[in-house]
């Protein structure tokens, strides 16, 4: 998703067979499938099992269901339109190893940690009847409609696949260029037969992905969506769980038609963005000239440089002056602090936690998948299955098949991060997987070889070499969960409420200028450290 | 700077473990005291709000432990009890700050009254406390509900001082109305029912709901977000309480005559807030039930009732009880509809029929 790992992919001695004790890897693959088993399949089968108990669906659900599918279909259509044009005049314009790439990527990267409630916040601010695009002279009734929602997944979404689409024209080597130069082609015959082919492959899997989060938002559609018939199938679901017409049934077969929805996208993609990987190694291996990938020379034209650079930070605009806006007297309450420090903390401990529960659980399936080819299979193909699932309807299921032994709502602050952790699993398992699968076998051997153990030699050999991909994709994952609402706001009570919780409490108490200062802390808090994720990766 | 990342993580660490270590759970003297756990909604429970305070003044007279669990908006206080229901346990002793206007779905979940009750509960005025004796659902602050407009919005040009419900589908409304979604908050839900009783035949209601769709800007998930929406701008008319004019007094006494409400010539609902026992939560402790029914007959004492307006911006129940100023000015409705009169709940999802009307 964020490039995180790539630049590993060269390293040699790839082999998923070997460095691991048979027994070890064998009991390895055992606990992933029963964590997957436990935390994803059996919440999954309690919402699928309560739909099919509780009769035909509410057409209501159909309805709602066309919505959903419509707004993540325009998402998708206008954020491939922006971003693949702003992708390929970034690595038209930018060399891909200058320091300028590096912070367009960045850049680019940062918007997709913006946790969806101060999203929701920050678009208002800028479309609403009383926002700033109204003020200077511009229509502001997109918000609360159709057209806001697919503003604001465009404004988070067409980065990331700009991101994608210079990644994959970066990718293409200067060698075949070259070659179609030679024999006389021309700029569109260089796009249409390197470029296109690597984008498109890039492409499908990234707009199946965007199509699932479009799907799966929930906290955005409801403050910029305006309520029916702007309701997507999470907004409904989260209405027949959390109002006063509690209704298992339909709300299961919300859970249902979403993860009908996109549970098929997701796989596909995940599939997908495997073989194009495996493709793209052999491609890499063959020794076709990786090392000279780059842009085309960017001399002459360093002030378009510039300005494409600008507009790579563009989207980070409204983001930044939300935070500058929160810088009031409210941070000289003591109160408020103390609040603060302890919504903060609850965040960041959950968010902490649940990183390292999914380094964890990505690490057991590696270790696991190397106990045979055809394990390493099943379980590569189930850790995809998640992304296509959302944390309401994992809440869902989780209170409807361990309600007896859980309480939800009070102090179940575990089955919250187990749910950020499922959420987190597919991408966690697709970043990490090139860079565990590539063990420095010969050097691995070497050291057993000396008499060191296999703890010794894994700590030794392995781990200096993981590491930084390693620390990035849990600080990724903790900043992604910061901004998670859906599992904390179902399962969280008395004196846990994070952060996110905290904007719409404070909100609740006519104290907008708290709530304001909250959301920019969380903003602050995600987009930091997903920043620094991107450091420790690359 | 690696030092400086170490350090930070380290401070998350501690904050967190602070926090979900010495604030969550009981100290060991805290759990030798009975304890009485209320569910609650999140702004009643929070840190500033009208909770706390009680909480602190009641535990200072039982020499027992109360624990307020906000479980979110008002509306999600049913849900947990069918929850509750659903996992055959429960998890509170009583509920504090239920909408009235949801009796009929939480009177199965109510310990019955029996003989008892509440030492005051004469002294409620009839508005709140109906014309049935006490039957479980203790009376606890209310307000009546209207349409607030501001007059400085450019928008709130040409809209009377009062109208028909009817007429709220009408072009003067277009795109400046604020309204709640009735399935998740308690003003939404008392507008709903007022549409219910003054609409009471199906395709009536449902052709009023379908019409109003397209002129409200928004229809928020709870109050908060729709008031927000209404400070900041966004539209010049909003659902709300009529104790937010006494707010908008409070806070800026010069500036009093800016919001105003718009009255229904039908009348305005009446939200009532009240507190309840939990059915089969004191089968093992008989000792409790008696500090949950001093709980309910402290929420009526001077002492809280007199907290109400200041710290819940509503009206207390207690007759007589002072206001502060800003309180004593409020408009009088035509009249207040109360659940007395509503329409029968139609079978089926409480909502689907409203959901199909805008839905669809």
């Amino acid at each position: 998703m964020l490039g995180f790992g790539r630049s590993n992919s060269n390293l040699p001695g790839h082999c998923s067979g070997v460095g691991a004790p048979r027994t070890g890897a064998f009991f390895a693959a055992i606990f992933a499938l029963l964590l997957w088993i436990l935390f994803f399949a059996t919440p999954v089968a309690a919402v699928l099992f309560r739909a099919g108990n509780s009769g035909p669906w509410d057409p209501v659900v159909g309805a709602v269901a066309w919505v959903t599918l419509r707004q993540a279909l325009l998402s998708l259509t206008f954020s491939l339109a922006l971003g693949v044009p702003l992708g390929l005049a970034v690595a038209w314009f930018l060399s891909r190893d200058s320091r300028t790439a590096a912070w367009a990527r960045s850049s680019l990267a940062a918007p997709f940690g913006v946790p969806t409630v101060v999203a929701g916040l920050v678009g208002l601010q800028w479309m609403g009847q009383n926002g700033w695009l109204a003020q200077a002279g511009l229509p502001g009734v997109w918000a609360y409609s159709l057209a806001g929602v697919v503003a604001v997944h465009v404004l988070y979404n067409a980065p990331w696949i700009a991101l994608v689409t210079a990644q994959g024209r970066w990718a293409v080597p200067v060698r075949e260029l070259e070659v179609i130069r030679n024999i006389g082609g021309g700029a569109w015959a260089r796009f249409r037969l390197a470029v296109l082919p690597r984008l498109s492959s890039r492409l499908f899997a990234t707009a199946l992905q965007v199509y699932c989060l479009c799907c799966l938002s929930f906290g955005l559609v409801l403050v910029l969506g305006g309520g029916p018939p702007v309701q997507t199938l999470e907004v409904l679901l989260d209405s027949r769980l959390r109002g006063s017409d509690l209704n298992w049934g339909s709300a299961a077969w919300a859970g249902t038609f979403q993860f009908g929805m996109t549970a098929l996208p997701a796989l596909i993609g995940s599939i997908w963005e495997k073989r194009r990987r495996s493709a793209t190694q052999e491609v890499t291996e063959e020794g076709s000239g990786s090392s000279g990938v780059g842009a085309l020379e960017v001399s002459g034209r360093r002030w378009l440089g510039g300005l494409v650079l600008a507009l790579t930070a563009l989207p980070l605009l409204p983001w930044f002056i939300f935070v500058l806006g929160a810088l009031g007297n409210v941070w000289r309450d003591a109160d408020f602090l103390l609040g603060l420090a302890r919504a903060a903390g609850t965040s960041v401990t959950l968010s902490l936690a649940s990183a390292g529960l999914t380094l964890l659980w990505v690490g057991l399936a590696h270790l696991g998948g190397r106990s045979h080819p055809r394990v390493h299979w099943i379980l590569a193909l189930i850790q995809g299955l998640p992304a296509g699932v959302s944390s309401l309807v994992l809440a869902l299921g989780a209170a409807l098949a361990f309600g007896r032994w859980v309480d939800p709502f009070e102090g179940a602050w575990v089955w919250v991060v187990v749910i950020q952790t499922v959420v987190a699993l597919p991408w966690a398992y697709r970043a990490l997987g090139p860079v565990l699968e590539k063990a420095s076998l010969r050097e691995l051997e070497a050291v057993r070889s000396g008499g060191a153990s296999a703890v010794q030699a894994y700590l030794w050999v392995e781990w200096p070499r993981i590491r930084g991909s390693v620390r990035g994709v849990g600080m990724a994952v903790a900043a992604l969960g910061l901004g998670e609402l859906g599992a904390a706001g179902f399962f969280l009570g008395e004196g846990q409420a994070p952060l996110a919780v905290w904007v719409s409490r404070y909100f609740s108490q006519y104290r907008f200028e708290e709530a304001h200062a909250v959301g920019a802390c969380l903003t602050v808090l995600a987009l930091g450290g997903l920043l620094a994720a991107r450091g420790r990766s690359s | 700077m690696k030092r400086l990342r170490v350090r930070l993580i380290q401070v998350g660490f501690a904050l967190g473990f602070w926090n979900g270590i010495f604030l969550s759970a009981p100290s060991q003297a805290a759990s030798a005291r009975p304890e009485l756990r209320i569910l609650t909604y999140d702004s009643l429970a929070a840190p500033g709000g009208l909770g706390p305070e009680v909480v602190r003044r009641f535990e200072e007279k039982c020499g027992c432990r109360v624990r307020l669990l906000g479980v979110g908006d008002s509306g999600l206080l049913v849900a947990r009890l069918r929850m509750d229901e659903e996992r055959r346990k429960t998890s509170a002793h009583l509920v504090w700050g239920v909408d009235r206007w949801l009796w009929p779905k939480i009177q199965k979940y109510t310990e019955p009254a029996g003989s008892w009750q509440p030492e005051r509960w004469n002294q409620i005025d009839p508005d709140y406390r109906g014309s049935v004796g006490f039957e479980g659902f203790l009376p606890f602050d209310g307000g009546a509900l209207s349409l607030i407009i501001d007059r400085k919005h450019p928008g709130s040009q040409g809209i009377p001082g009062k109208i028909s419900l009817g007429k709220l589908p009408s072009e003067i409304f277009r795109k400046r109305l604020i309204l709640e979604d009735p399935r998740t908050s308690g003003p939404g839900l008392a507008l709903e029912r007022l549409s219910r009783q003054v609409f009471p035949d199906s395709s009536a209601y449902a052709e009023f709901w379908r019409g109003l769709r397209s002129h409200w800007l928004a229809l928020f998930p709870g109050w908060s977000g729709a008031y927000g929406a209404f400070l900041k701008g966004e539209a010049p008319v909003v659902w709300s309480y009529f104790s937010s004019l006494a707010y908008h007094r409070a806070k800026a006494p010069q500036d009093a005559s800016r919001y105003e409400a718009i009255l229904f010539e039908e009348g305005q609902p009446l939200q009532v807030e009240g507190a309840f026992l939990v059915k089969g939560a004191f089968q093992s402790s008989p000792e409790t039930l008696e500090l949950a029914r001093r709980f309910l007959n402290f929420l009526l004492s001077d002492e809280v009732q007199k907290e109400v307006p200041g710290r819940n911006w509503m009206l207390p129940v207690i007759r007589g009880t002072p206001l502060p100023a800003e309180f004593q000015k409020l408009p009088k409705p035509v009249r207040f509809l109360r659940l007395d009169g509503v329409a029968g709940v139609p079978r089926g999802g409480e909502f689907d029929a409203w959901l199909r009307a805008v839905q669809l």
